[in-house]
């Protein structure tokens, strides 16, 4: 310890410690002379007599150095120094062993920290592994369906947990929905769900501010406990939110209801429990009525040391004796009628074989890595055997060049290190910014998780710490080896015998090199079929314009009538269209991108009424003027709805080209009449006025259907005259609140004016949603882009490592065949025949390793037919680009060795023996 | 003052500074005219090789250095024997002792 402070101080006070030195030594020197001139000697002669006897200064002060250890550190600076200068005269050996090292280290982390923080670590609860979901296989409603599952009602989970052994708690959640909530930002909808008060004891969930839900919340229920996100984005992060009553009301699609809640507390940040929307939690109250009332979740904590067997067991016993037998008329139970899972595996189960196999590719690349870089390490080790031997003969000890070579690949390691810790950390950046859905409000529930928990990955530093121990022991183990091999055989042997002979190990690295080429070719193939269907999807015609569109989506207050509700949105519009740079504006009853189904009655072709197709429902789309025009559909035939079109002119519909091929075949449809059935007796005749295109509302890869538009401001009278409640006007005709403005320049510029110009209108009207088309669009392709990038690195990383590695293996073989290449230029080879002699080596391996590829991607390219797109899985195209390109690289790989071998001087070879 | 010198076996010039210096704090040209004093100059200790054994012993703890003010005023590094190099001292004194025994028993032994 106190050795190590005095090395220390002698390196950071290096010029302090030299200095006290020098006032010792002068202080000797002058006590000596001072001794000698007592004894009579004059002072020059006690001087000089003094000097002599003392020694050089510097010598003194070199070994007083070597002793502290600065000599080490001298020597280790140097050899660093020395060790970059040899990199960076070899770029090319760097630039390909960095390269190694980084893609390895790298890609190891990035893909351990993604799978430690979403298959392995625990999900943030506590017991969480004793946690599981209940739920109950059930006959489906309709005939030739398969089985539903359903969970249990309130009264049930008191029952179950009262008779239940297996389980130490059993809570439910569920019942949540859409609530339009007065924040201190206006009113906004935000997404709920119900809990059971005991649910969040259960899981150990401790709050960021106030308290969770507690037992009695089921009595009192006016209590909501909110998100951390909520908190912040919609009540400014109130530090004084605990206590505060705020409105709540039913959202669209619920019964309609008003209560003010008490904001009990705020949950700490990224607390979900299966997936759920979780804006708010709000308690789960017994029904007062005699009914059995909706049905949850139920979540339970096994109790210690019971097996998820029994209790699944017990499970089936308990939900068998509440239910009775299993009916004999619904088609019959294959497996268990109760199921449990554990939470776990509910939000993994998908993803498990995806990383295993992900895992077991990084691991494989690592050791392909380390391979490499022993290649490469072995192949510049032996040759740099002379310049090694030099060193020793002209007196350099072993150790120190041992040392010196030992700190090159150090030097090696650590850079190749850090730069994987940067393309781990880019790598998870990555990953993490292209599976965050970025879509606001109802358009959040329309695109599932990519990656569950991928807010808690995080690089993993113990696996980056021992990603890079291998790899530096790899190239410290490989560098010294030659050296090492110096010393054993004396640096005579070395500085004459020059690698003669067959290469041992040359089969095994040449089998390496192709096997790599192999597994590269078969990456990029898949690589190449996932771009190409990513690549098809975005070229996709959706039959709309997503760019420049904003898309809108709002709420009313549920209290607000179905005619003050169509008031409301016809007032918006014209509001909308006044904002400076909207060129369109348009209402939709569907949400945009919201793939529900609408049917309202159905519609039939005057002139052919009675035929089978007939019966057929059609899809009906509750729309505004403008709305068409605002997406930039484009109309095929006659024109859209305009502000003319109103309650009381003649009720009018657009066909898209589907429903218009449906009815009228090739004909026109414009002007022609249909007849829309409502029930056994309404019917009433609609006349068309256009054709618009086929429009894929949410996703690329849905099949277009028939569908027919009509105006709300029409649809509402009919339904009137057709003696429909106002509820179910308010869903057929009004439902979501979905806007679309067409802009002229960037349409997230024009949010804020939105946002004033609805709360001009009315500031009780909630913003769900407003976020600019294309970047909602970006996500319903999002899975698709992550697959195809994933791999595609993956691809690339392979061919790199690939690459590199027939560089190495090839530019090994140049070096142990300089001798002999020698001998060939001395008697007479031509310069070209030594070229060729190289690359047919190389040629061969890449022809063997690509073709390989081939043959395993026809074989596994299968395996991705769910993910594909408008492309085969042996898309002849996709194949013969990849094996091209590839070989194309690969030859260049080649290329570089071999030119060296043409440099070969035959005097210089052959003098070496 | 004579030229007759004693080469010192490996280890022990260490244990005479370490004697030396538990007489008291001491500068270096002090403890090398000691031990030429009192080994009656037969060891004469080069500058050279005290000097770096006495930061040898600094570093291992065994004696700590502080300046100081010496007779004629000047600044001077004072070595004194810490509580480790007292206890390091005494089991080498032991251990020389021993070693000195036997191989004056074997030396002496008339075979």
């Amino acid at each position: 310890m106190i050795d190590l402070l005095h090395r220390l101080r002698s390196l950071f006070k290096r010029d302090r410690v030299d200095r006290e030195l020098d006032e010792e030594m002068r202080f000797h020197l002058d006590q000596q002379i001072a001794s000698y001139v007592q004894h009579g000697m004059t002072r020059d002669e006690a001087e000089r007599r003094a000097k002599i006897e003392f020694g050089g200064l510097d010598q003194i002060r070199e070994e007083h150095r070597d002793q502290r250890g600065v000599a080490l550190v001298d020597d280790l600076v140097r050899d660093v120094r020395y060790g970059v200068r040899q990199l960076r005269r070899s770029p090319a050996f760097a630039a390909a062993a960095l390269l190694c090292l980084a893609l390895g280290i790298g890609a190891t982390t990035a893909v351990y920290s993604l799978v430690d923080a979403i298959l392995l670590r625990p999900l943030p609860f506590k017991d969480a592994d004793r946690l599981v979901r209940l739920i109950e296989r059930v006959p489906p409603p309709f005939p030739g369906q398969p089985l539903w599952v359903q969970g249990i009602t309130y009264r049930e989970l008191l029952d179950w947990r009262a008779q239940s052994k297996t389980f130490s708690d059993m809570a439910a959640v569920g019942g949540g929905g859409q609530r339009l909530v007065r924040t201190t930002n206006g009113s906004a909808g935000l997404w709920g769900a119900g809990a059971t008060p005991n649910l969040f004891s259960m899981l150990g969930v401790r709050p960021m501010l106030g308290r969770t839900l507690v037992a009695g919340d089921e009595v009192q229920t006016d209590v909501v406990v909110l998100s951390y996100d909520t908190w912040r984005r919609h009540f400014n992060s109130d530090p004084a939110i605990v206590g505060r009553r705020v409105e709540f009301r039913s959202g669209a699609l619920l019964p309609p209801g008003m209560r003010v809640m008490t904001v009990v507390g705020v949950l700490a940040a990224d607390f979900n429990v299966l997936g759920l929307p979780n804006d708010f939690w709000i308690p789960i109250a017994p029904p007062t009525d005699g009914r059995p009332g909706f049905r949850f979740t139920p979540i339970a904590l096994l109790a210690p040391g019971v097996s998820l067997n029994a209790a699944i067991d017990e499970a089936n016993a308990i939900g068998g004796g509440m239910r009775g037998p299993w009916p004999a008329n619904a088609p019959p139970l294959t497996g268990l009628r109760f199921q449990l899972d554990t939470l776990k595996d509910l939000s993994v189960q998908q993803l498990r074989p995806a990383f295993r196999v992900l895992l077991a590719a990084v691991a494989v690349m690592l050791l392909i890595v380390c391979a490499n870089v022993a290649n490469l390490l072995l192949a510049r080790g032996t040759s740099r055997e002379r310049e090694l031997a030099i060193r020793v003969a002209i007196g350099a000890s072993r150790n120190r060049v041992a040392r010196q070579i030992m700190t090159e690949c150090l030097v090696l390691a650590i850079t190749g290190g850090a730069l994987g810790a940067l393309v781990g950390a880019a790598g998870v950046a990555l990953v993490k910014q292209m599976t965050t859905i970025d879509a606001p409000g109802i358009f959040r529930l329309m695109f599932p998780t990519i990656l569950p928990r991928i807010n808690e990955v995080q690089i993993d530093f113990t696996v980056l710490a021992i990603a890079f121990v291998v790899a530096a022991m790899t190239s410290v183990i490989f560098g010294v080896l030659p050296a090492m091999h110096l010393s054993r055989t004396g640096h005579g042997a070395a500085m004459s015998v020059r690698g003669s002979g067959a290469p041992r190990g040359s089969r095994i690295r040449a089998a390496l090199s192709v096997s790599q080429l192999t597994m590269a070719t078969m990456l990029l193939v898949c690589a190449g079929l996932l771009a190409r269907s990513f690549l098809g999807l975005t070229n996709v015609n959706n039959g709309y314009e997503p760019s420049h569109v904003l898309a809108v989506n709002l709420l009313f207050p549920d209290q607000y009538s179905v005619a003050r509700k169509a008031e409301t949105i016809s007032t918006l519009l014209m509001r909308f269209r006044a904002l400076a740079d909207v060129r369109a504006a348009g209402f939709s009853r569907h949400g945009l991108l919201i793939g529900e189904e609408l049917f309202v009655g159905r519609f039939v072709s005057a002139s052919q009424s009675g035929g089978s197709q007939q019966n057929e429902r059609i899809r009906l789309r509750s729309v505004s003027d403008g709305f068409l025009s605002a997406m930039g559909v484009p109309v095929l035939a006659g024109r859209e709805f305009t502000a003319n079109d109103g309650a009381t002119a003649p009720v009018v519909v657009v066909l898209n080209r589907s429903a218009a091929r449906h009815y009228f075949g090739n004909a026109s449809a414009v002007g022609q009449s249909l007849e829309w059935q409502y029930g056994p007796m309404q019917s009433r005749p609609v006349t068309v006025i256009g054709v618009v295109e086929d429009l894929r509302q949410t996703s690329p890869t849905d099949d277009v259907a028939p569908e027919i538009f009509v105006d709300y401001r029409q649809f509402l009278p009919v339904l009137t005259q057709w003696k429909e409640t106002e509820a179910r006007q308010n869903m057929l005709a009004v439902g979501f609140l979905s806007f679309a403005l067409r802009t002229g320049a960037d349409p997230s510029a024009a949010i804020s004016d939105v946002r004033g110009a609805v709360n001009a209108v009315d500031p009780n009207i909630g913003i769900d949603a407003i976020a600019p088309m294309t970047q909602l669009v970006s996500n319903t392709v999002a899975r698709q882009r992550f697959y195809a990038v994933i791999l595609g690195t993956f691809a690339a990383i392979a061919a790199v490592l690939a690459i590199v590695g027939i560089y190495g293996v090839l530019a090994y073989a140049v070096v142990q065949r300089t001798q002999e290449i020698g001998v060939r230029l001395a008697l007479g080879a031509q310069r070209a025949q030594v070229l060729g002699l190289v690359l047919r080596k190389g040629l061969l391996l890449t022809t063997i390793g690509i073709a390989l590829g081939l043959i395993g991607a026809t074989a596994g390219s299968g395996l991705l037919q769910s993910m594909l797109f408008g492309v085969t899985p042996l898309d002849v195209q996709t194949f013969a680009t990849v094996a091209t390109a590839f070989a194309f690289v690969a030859m260049i790989a080649c290329y570089l060795p071999a030119r060296r071998a043409t440099k070969v001087d035959p005097i210089i070879a052959l003098r070496q023996d | 003052m004579s030229d007759e010198r004693v080469d010192l076996p490996q280890g022990t010039l260490d244990l005479l500074i370490l004697k030396t210096v538990a007489l008291g704090p001491m500068h270096g040209w002090a403890i090398s005219e000691r031990l030429h004093q009192i080994s009656e100059a037969t060891l004469h200790i080069r500058q050279g090789s005290l000097y770096p054994a006495l930061h040898r012993l600094e570093r291992r703890g065994w004696i700590k250095a502080r300046w100081g003010a010496s007779d004629n005023n000047r600044r001077a590094k004072y070595y004194e024997l810490t509580r480790r190099g007292r206890e390091q001292l005494d089991e080498e004194i032991s251990a020389w002792r021993k070693l000195s025994t036997v191989v004056a028993q074997v030396l002496d032994s008339r075979t």
